[in-house]
């Protein structure tokens, strides 16, 4: 079909939005593939491993993008200000936790990660190792936790960052780095690199 | 992605480092040991960030494109008919057809048209022929073109007596050499253009030898049946200007005349 119409794959972020906007239901569509899945993980990563509230906030971010399109700054890139309104999603929401119960969030259990090495003795390593550096990255204060989970979990770059948060990348590098610093302190017992070459 | 110092600090050994990198790096870990702590930090990130994805369930889609089709309800643009790809290929697809029956219509009439041109002539042609014959042969008519036309005409009124159809018939000229010619001019007569009769004057193309009797055939009309040859003479006030000049008569006209013919023979 794509003999007469552009298919919708090739449209950038922008186009999409301009087309949602004026009520197109495929650009939507479009929109959602893209970025539905990667939130839903961001939302994971921020809130706890709670699959259910990053499921709830996916929904909302979207429910937002129907109702106010308009709210797109078209001064930025999609990606960017798809990823600070889901930042700011997860900030109100580390409010909301303050309130409730303190700052003592309950970490949820960790997702089992399946590496592709067949040894036991490292998959073990890796879980152990896993289980601490989310112990770690929850115990970071929130600026050196998003920043670091939007650099090195997400891959988003220092330029990107620094649009989504309005910081500027010297900033941000410095967080980054403050942020790499203080797990790597928490993660001594752990020589990943050392123990995957072994394997 | 342009590579960034935490990039670097991944993919390279301490010793690889260059003197702009080492400059870089050098405000957050001054030593091998702390670049290697960084290092391991950043590459087990890595694994856990290449970790298992998550997917988002189908019925949150589900609830979302319902409340897209109330938002947009109202002002959502549907796609024209004849923008869908089905419907262009459709269109093409009827207008090839169209055009594939068009010309093997028109070739079918042009085959039937040349058949029936090859077999029948047409009218036109026999008048076209009839009155070139005419003109060639105008001088050569004798006084034998009056008593020919009053038989001729005599057929006629009995073919007319016999069939409701109208008559058509040419100038006596034409008749007496078609007459001449071709025995089956009766035929000829009943199936020329129907409720018109030519009737040329014929006094243009009788030369002065004509006798009298010959000028008082000529054809007069008259509201009332002709009983006399005067009924029936031509006024010369009112000779046409031009020779051969043809003049649709109408049916009352040529009764009168065949009245007067049928009552003198």
């Amino acid at each position: 079909m794509s003999w007469f119409q552009k298919s919708y794959e090739q449209y950038t972020d922008e186009q999409l939005m301009k087309k949602l906007a004026s009520g197109n239901q495929l650009a939507f569509d479009e929109l959602y593939a893209r970025y539905a899945n990667v939130l839903l993980n961001y939302f994971h990563r921020m809130l706890w491993k709670d699959r259910e509230k990053a499921e709830d906030f996916v929904h909302d971010l979207f429910l937002k993008i129907i109702q106010n399109p308009n709210s797109f700054d078209t001064s930025r890139t999609f990606k960017t200000w798809i990823y600070s309104v889901a930042n700011n999603m997860c900030k109100n929401e580390y409010k909301k936790q303050q309130v409730r119960a303190g700052s003592n969030l309950p970490l949820h259990e960790y997702t089992t990660v399946e590496g592709k090495e067949t040894d036991a003795l490292i998959k073990t390593h890796f879980s152990f190792f896993n289980e601490a550096f989310n112990k770690q990255l929850y115990d970071l204060d929130e600026k050196h936790r998003e920043v670091f989970i939007m650099r090195h979990l997400e891959g988003l770059s220092i330029k990107e960052i620094s649009s989504i948060l309005g910081v500027n990348e010297g900033t941000i590098k410095s967080r980054i780095f403050y942020a790499v610093k203080q797990l790597s302190n928490g993660l001594t017992a752990f020589n990943l690199k050392n123990k995957t070459n072994h394997g | 992605m342009d590579k960034d110092i935490f990039d670097i600090i991944d993919q390279k050994e301490f010793g690889q480092l260059n003197s702009n990198e080492l400059k870089e790096i050098s405000d957050f870990c001054s030593s091998e040991s702390e670049f290697n702590a960084i290092k391991n930090t950043i590459s087990g990130a890595k694994m856990t960030g290449n970790g298992p994805k998550l997917t988002t369930r189908n019925s949150t889609k589900d609830k979302l494109d319902v409340a897209f089709a109330n938002q947009y309800a109202n002002n959502r643009k549907y796609v024209s008919y004849y923008w869908k790809p089905m419907a262009q290929i459709a269109s093409v697809l009827l207008v090839v057809l169209a055009g594939w029956y068009f010309f093997n219509e028109n070739k079918v009439t042009d085959k039937v048209q040349m058949a029936s041109e090859s077999n029948v002539q047409p009218k036109e042609n026999i008048i076209e022929s009839n009155k070139l014959n005419h003109q060639d042969h105008t001088h050569e008519v004798t006084s034998n073109v009056t008593s020919t036309h009053e038989k001729t005409a005599v057929k006629v009124t009995q073919n007319r007596s016999k069939s409701t159809v109208p008559i058509t018939t040419h100038s006596p000229e034409v008749a007496s050499k078609k007459q001449a010619t071709n025995d089956n001019s009766v035929l000829t007569y009943s199936t020329i253009q129907p409720a018109i009769i030519e009737v040329e004057e014929v006094s243009e193309m009788i030369d002065t030898k004509v006798s009298k009797k010959q000028q008082e055939q000529t054809f007069k009309s008259f509201s009332t049946p002709a009983l006399s040859v005067n009924d029936i003479a031509v006024d010369p006030s009112k000779k046409p200007a031009k020779a051969h000049q043809t003049y649709i008569a109408p049916i009352s006209k040529q009764q009168n005349v065949l009245q007067y013919l049928s009552l003198k023979y």
